[in-house]
């Protein structure tokens, strides 16, 4: 599909959202003008409470579902439908258990007009990226369950995306082995040496945004509207225990327990 | 609209007051008492807002403290704490509609929660939501009995 990925239009932002509407089949409204915006080279946040539909958000900003209202542009030009240019990672995990870690990751090279040399070398390389060196025959029953995620960040590198969509993907990783993959990951995906251009990741976990994040939406209320956006200016690598962070944490808690109205 | 939050538990509750009150003498930030109960925005906001709607703890700008219904609670027996659940719940959604209902059956009360404006259950999983907080709520606090048709306010 046509997107205009090689008719970039001098802009700064690189998948946005304007005005997004979306209801369930029931008539439930989940989204009433929701509007984000990715610029060159952030990592975006969304958090919000407990069901208010981010991971909805999620697939509505990579073509996985039709907004009601509004428009989601990648670099300017709409997008109706999933693209390679937009590559989502899910919360659970998603191997294959019947193929390798090389032939997980060449998995999302099938529709592109290269040989299999080529899908193997440029597994080995995305593997070599999330630090799976020597690792490309092992299948996920002998993997750990942080190892089968980078794999999958692995497949997801191997189709050239501009845009990652995380969808909690620290979630069921053991703490140790998510706080090691977070370490890891801001370099991985900024490192330059792909087309990636920008991140957004929804995510319960406030510690683990404020690591990340350049930018937090706060979603809250029903329908979900934005309530706050935050730009996160503390110096990388963060310490999850200074006061700077936690007065940054305190902040985002703020947005999300609004002053009560007298009754 | 205040409403108990679908992913609010029982249990949570009496361990956030807990914490709240032994750990924190009754005030701290938010921050402060997720790192203390090592949870996180999932698994800590639907209580506090449950907890807040219900009149127990006082939840603004990212701070929180107890509320003297709160502090009651705590220092109550099992009795004394299931009539401060069963009052507080009487003004707070679904439990303010099924009041108003006196009998009712699950597809009853949804309806009339639409009617009502209260857009909390109103989702793909708002059937099985509802039913489990007024088992675990309305049933715990003796404010309803489950009948062969639904459910009945106990008078």
């Amino acid at each position: 599909m046509e997107v205009g990925i090689k008719d970039q239009r001098i802009t700064n932002s690189i998948l946005e959202a304007e005005g997004i509407y979306f209801s369930y089949d029931n008539g439930y409204d989940v989204f009433e003008n929701i509007n984000i915006e990715a610029g060159q080279g952030k990592f975006i946040a969304i958090i919000g409470p407990s069901g208010i539909g981010k991971s909805t958000l999620l697939r509505i900003l990579g073509g996985f579902l039709k907004p009601d209202r509004g428009t989601v542009r990648l670099l300017g030009k709409p997008l109706y439908e999933p693209i390679p240019e937009v590559a989502l990672i899910h919360q659970s995990i998603v191997t294959f258990p019947w193929m390798n870690a090389k032939e997980n990751v060449m998995l999302s090279m099938k529709t592109k007009d290269m040989s299999k040399n080529e899908m193997v070398e440029k597994a080995k390389e995305s593997l070599s990226r999330v630090g799976l060196d020597g690792f490309e025959d092992l299948y996920p029953k002998e993997m750990s369950g942080g190892m089968r995620q980078r794999v999958a960040i692995a497949r997801a590198f191997a189709a050239d995306p501009y845009v990652f969509l995380m969808d909690e993907p620290f979630a069921h990783l053991d703490e140790l082995t998510a706080e090691g993959l977070r370490q890891d990951i801001y370099n991985i995906l900024f490192s330059g040496e792909t087309p990636l251009k920008s991140v957004i990741m929804v995510s319960h976990n406030l510690t683990e945004v404020l690591e990340l994040a350049d930018e937090i939406y706060i979603l809250n209320n029903i329908p979900a509207t934005v309530v706050g956006k935050v730009e996160v200016t503390m110096a990388r690598p963060r310490n999850p225990r200074s006061d700077e962070f936690n007065a940054n944490l305190d902040m985002l808690y703020s947005y999300l327990t609004p002053p009560r109205k007298k009754k | 609209m205040d409403v108990i939050d679908p992913d609010a538990r029982i249990a949570d509750l009496l361990g956030l007051l807990y914490v709240l009150n032994n750990i924190f003498e009754g005030k701290t930030d938010l921050y402060q008492l997720e790192k203390e109960m090592e949870v996180d925005l999932d698994d800590l906001m639907p209580i506090v807002y449950t907890a807040a709607n219900l009149g127990l703890v006082n939840a603004e700008s990212g701070d929180i403290s107890m509320a003297e219904k709160g502090i009651e609670y705590i220092k109550s027996g099992m009795n004394q704490r299931k009539q401060i659940i069963r009052e507080s719940l009487k003004n707070i959604e679904p439990f303010k509609t099924a009041l108003a209902m006196r009998s009712f059956n699950l597809e009853d009360i949804i309806d009339k929660l639409k009617e009502n404006n209260v857009p909390t259950f109103n989702n793909p999983d708002g059937n099985h939501d509802l039913e489990v907080i007024l088992i675990e709520w309305g049933i715990y606090s003796r404010l309803l009995k489950k009948t062969d048709e639904g459910f009945e306010v106990i008078s």
